[in-house]
């Protein structure tokens, strides 16, 4: 019987989720509104079905190591169930129950990335460079597409094709940072890199090219032990933002970033306008206060995008800088055991994965949660595991999946009959 | 137990539950072996940490200190929360100093309504609040306050104590009984009325006139704004008027402060007094009202102030020089937009307009009708009000306030009490001279001090009561209602008559 402290966190988080869901339906009644109390239930309990199965499936495969990432995870994405049933257990736009296949089809995919990657995982060193190459080649592909606006394309149903380019270009990084390279392999890579922040620049994609730009500072700093890339990044990402936000009282042409900029240091002039988002969703923060309105008592429909982009605002209204300050801690708990991992790997290429895989997730939090308490740029990115959404969801779940078939090879005792590889840097 | 209450309760459980949850995932025990990694991977993870506390600590900013930025302030009004008033105690009851209740929620065929039962007497003061036409009044400037949805359940839980298992109400320095004294008095004329405690700045009296019902905003909002009298507009706070003869008084400090004496005298003749290069005479009323007049004669400084003589004033001004008048004027506070709703509280609602004065280098004819308050001056009713109160409160001046339950702001000293006392003396002499223009004031067994004034037909009064140790000051104007001493004066009088029977003199002495 494997993984016991995992199924003794997930009945924790059965037992969370179930009275944070209870309350939700105890907030209905005394109110009067509409009870959905059976359906929610069912959604509820077949979202912590799934996440049994998943436990299940860990243990049959006979998979090892950190088993506090999988309760973790999900009591994240439940919370992300939680919100979708709190604005009313539909998703608009998409056809019913959707929603609960794709978060149920995320856990799905992080058991099927243990399962192909355990064992496997140094197949993806030698497809590293196929991986970089595909990158830039999905985002001309979907230009060429003609979707003009953060890659999202409504051919095959609502997919975001571009969240594939996380994954890739983790593996991409992982594989080439491995020892002194030769200068015209260096300019291929730096090219790939431009090429594709370039063409996501025509997506006014800001949000990916920021996850993008850090993720390759903070691997070339972990990789090498060299903090001038982390100042050269922090350098150039302050002048680009000092640039931008003198750009439009400048009278220069005052595109998509520049504006976000401006909305960013300025959304008082004009806030039913162009400052409405990051002032509703201040208006959130404040209203929720130290411990909040109480699940199910907030208005988080008042904040645009509260199910995705904003989802932190409506959890900051309905359960207050307490609550969110723990959700917060559980991220960075989450985190933390990933980098662990990364750090207990002794393959190179498996510690390098491991650290893009949680840097990314890691970024893409920090960013999303620092647009909506104003400490940046709204740059229109989810909150893993708990936004609404369908390919972040999905990538999201798979970059835990590659942490954990890390996690397994580490405790299988790694490096056994592997080639090993030159010392990086 | 409220509803409010139960629900604190619940959140306040998942938060623990969620707190026991991350207590749970730091005691799951790392996988074993030590790591080897480099130093650069565990600086990052901690670099992590710290931008997730940087990113927290401007969270926590936002959540507990933006309603301190004037810009946030500013916009909060686009916040629609507001006007989720969906169950009884979603609001709290507003009352005066004494409990009389000024608003309180009432169900009424299912939906709860919020009630005015003073109406169109304390309309300025409550405001209104209408799904459609906004919130004004204590209703916009206490609105975080008074939307108790809004509480952290800490507060929610302290009100548990609460006798009535309600929110406490919001109490209000207003006093009803002088209020409606205030409001009869006015009888509909386009005027207003502000009564303080000098030594508190306590709000007794803010009357305005003509007003409305706020319980009824919703059917009649576009009348009452197309309505040529302006009941909308609160004149006590926003109406600014030339003071007239009641800048006389703030003349007179500014001399004996600047070491005038009492018995500075000046010959009032029946031709007036022409200020050096200029070419209009400025003259007493009585030179205008009766032909033949002989003139005052030579006065001294408690005389020209019984008979409001602007001979003798407008000398006076001049004498002192613009400069010296107009920073006599703003010590005094004229220029301050009084908030009666301090900072954290408030909105943009229930600011006085700052008075108005002219620059200080006018020419001398300037500085003599602006001594006898014409020409640029302007004040509102609360600012003379206080003004009054500051001569009452021998010499410091006390900020207005509202709330009955929040500390006032500091106040400041504006004149030695010395000069103050000699002011109390020339205000009294308005009262009890023979001739003096507020002998409509004499009340027995009360002494009353007192001054009038009017400019472009609007008749103004001020006044404090008991003399020497006021408990309460006055301003009164009605617009085109003629002089002060036959349109406000009876006003005052009422009120203040009104304060005897509710007990605001209790020791007053005839001196």
């Amino acid at each position: 019987m494997g993984r016991p402290r995992e199924r003794w966190l997930l009945v924790h988080v059965a037992i969370l989720l179930a009275a944070f869901d209870l309350g939700l339906a105890a907030q209905r009644m005394l109110s009067g509104q509409a009870l959905w109390a059976g359906r929610d239930a069912a959604l509820l309990g077949g979202y912590l079905a799934a996440l049994w199965l998943l436990h299940r499936a860990l243990v049959a495969m006979g998979v090892r190591g950190d088993e506090a990432i999988v309760p973790l995870v999900g009591l994240l994405s439940g919370l992300g169930v939680l919100v979708r049933l709190r604005l009313g257990g539909t998703a608009p736009g998409w056809p019913p129950g959707s929603w609960w296949l794709v978060r149920a089809g995320s856990l799905a995919v992080l058991a099927g990335a243990v399962w192909v990657c355990r064992r496997r995982i140094l197949w993806l060193d030698a497809a590293a460079w196929l991986c970089g190459l595909a990158a830039p080649v999905l985002v001309y592909v979907l230009i060429r597409h003609g979707t003009a606006y953060r890659g999202a394309m409504f051919g095959p149903g609502l997919t975001t094709p571009t969240e594939l380019l996380k994954p890739l270009l983790v593996i991409f990084l992982a594989g080439f940072l491995k020892q002194r390279r030769y200068a015209v392999e260096t300019a291929v890579f730096l090219g790939i890199w431009a090429a594709t922040l370039v063409l996501l620049k025509k997506q006014h994609d800001y949000g990916m090219i920021a996850i993008l730009a850090a993720l390759l500072l903070s691997m070339c700093f972990v990789a090498s032990g060299r903090t001038r890339y982390l100042l050269a990044g922090l350098a150039t990402a302050s002048l680009l933002v000092t640039a931008l936000s003198y750009a439009e009282p400048l009278g220069l042409h005052a595109g998509v970033a520049e504006r976000r900029i401006s909305a960013w240091l300025d959304p008082w002039t004009d806030p039913m306008n162009s400052g409405y988002q990051t002032v509703q969703g201040l208006f959130a923060l404040r209203a929720g206060g130290i411990d909040g309105t109480g699940l199910g008592r907030g208005s988080p429909r008042l904040v645009p995008l509260v199910e995705s982009d904003f989802v932190y605002a409506g959890l900051a209204e309905e359960l207050g800088l307490l609550g969110t300050g723990l959700l917060l801690v559980l991220y960075v708990a989450l985190f933390r055991r990933g980098y662990r991992i990364a750090a207990l790997a002794t393959h190179p290429f498996r510690q390098r994965l491991a650290t893009g895989c949680m840097t990314v997730l890691a970024i893409q939090t920090a960013i999303n949660v620092a647009g909506v308490v104003r400490a940046s740029p709204i740059t229109g990115i989810t909150l893993p595991f708990v936004s609404h959404g369908g390919s972040s969801l999905l990538v999201c779940h798979g970059l835990i999946g590659l942490v954990l078939a890390v996690g397994h090879d580490v405790e299988e005792g790694e490096g056994e009959g592997e080639p090993a590889e030159a010392e990086s840097w | 137990m409220d509803l409010d209450q139960a629900l604190a309760l619940q959140r306040l459980g998942a938060l623990v539950l969620l707190g026991w949850f991350a207590g749970r995932v730091a005691r799951v025990r790392v996988p074993s072996r030590a790591p080897s990694a480099s130093r650069a991977l565990l600086a990052y993870t901690a670099a992590i940490a710290g931008v997730f506390a940087a990113i927290f600590s401007c969270q926590t900013f936002w959540t507990l200190f933006a309603g301190d930025l004037p810009h946030y302030r500013q916009v909060e009004r686009f916040d629609p929360r507001v006007w989720q008033l969906s169950r009884a105690g979603d609001r709290r009851a507003v009352t005066d100093r004494k409990g009389v209740e000024l608003i309180r929620n009432e169900a009424r065929d299912g939906r709860v309504l919020r009630v005015y039962p003073r109406g169109a007497e304390t309309a300025h003061v409550t405001g209104y609040f209408d799904r459609v036409y906004g919130k004004s009044g204590i209703e916009g400037a206490c609105d975080a306050y008074l939307a108790t949805a809004r509480r952290s359940a800490f507060a929610a839980l302290s009100e548990l104590s609460q006798p009535t298992g309600l929110p406490a109400p919001l109490r209000l320095t207003l006093d009803v009984r002088l209020e409606h004294a205030a409001c009869s008095a006015l009888a509909g004329r386009r005027g207003a009325v502000v009564v303080l405690n000098p030594v508190q700045g306590d709000v007794l009296v803010l009357a305005s006139s003509p007003s409305f019902d706020p319980s009824r905003v919703f059917e009649s909002f576009p009348e009452l704004q197309a309505d040529p009298a302006r009941p909308l507009l609160d004149r006590a706070l926003q109406g600014l008027y030339p003071p007239g003869s009641t800048f006389k008084p703030v003349v007179a400090a500014t001399a004996l402060a600047a070491g005038y004496p009492l018995a500075t005298a000046f010959e009032c003749g029946p031709n007036g007094y022409l200020p050096p290069g200029d070419t209009r005479r400025i003259l007493d009323y009585e030179a205008a009202e009766r032909v033949g007049w002989p003139g005052h004669g030579l006065l001294d400084l408690p005389r020209a102030t019984a008979w409001s003589s602007n001979t003798y004033f407008a000398w006076l001004g001049v004498q002192l020089g613009g400069p010296a008048l107009l920073a006599g004027a703003r010590s005094m506070g004229w220029e301050r937009a009084w908030d009666l709703v301090p900072g954290a509280w408030t909105g943009p609602d229930l600011v006085a307009s700052a008075g108005r004065r002219p620059h200080g280098r006018q020419k001398a004819g300037d500085t003599a009708r602006c001594a006898i308050g014409q020409s640029e001056i302007l004040i509102s009713p609360l600012g003379l009000a206080t003004v009054a109160g500051t001569i009452a409160n021998y010499g410091t001046v006390t900020p207005p306030r509202l709330l009955l339950d929040s500390a006032g702001a500091g106040g400041w000293r504006a004149m030695p009490a010395r000069t103050a006392r000699d002011v109390q003396r020339l205000m009294r002499g308005v009262v009890e001279l023979p001739g003096g223009t507020g002998r409509g004031l004499r009340l027995p067994g009360l002494a009353v001090a007192g001054k009038t004034g009017t400019a472009q037909a609007h008749g103004w009064v001020i006044a404090f009561a008991p003399a020497e140790r006021a408990t309460l000051a006055l301003a009164v104007v009605i617009e085109n209602g003629g002089t002060g001493s036959r349109a406000a004066v009876p006003v005052a009088r009422a009120v203040l008559e009104a304060a005897r029977a509710a007990g605001y003199f209790p020791a007053a002495r005839e001196h």
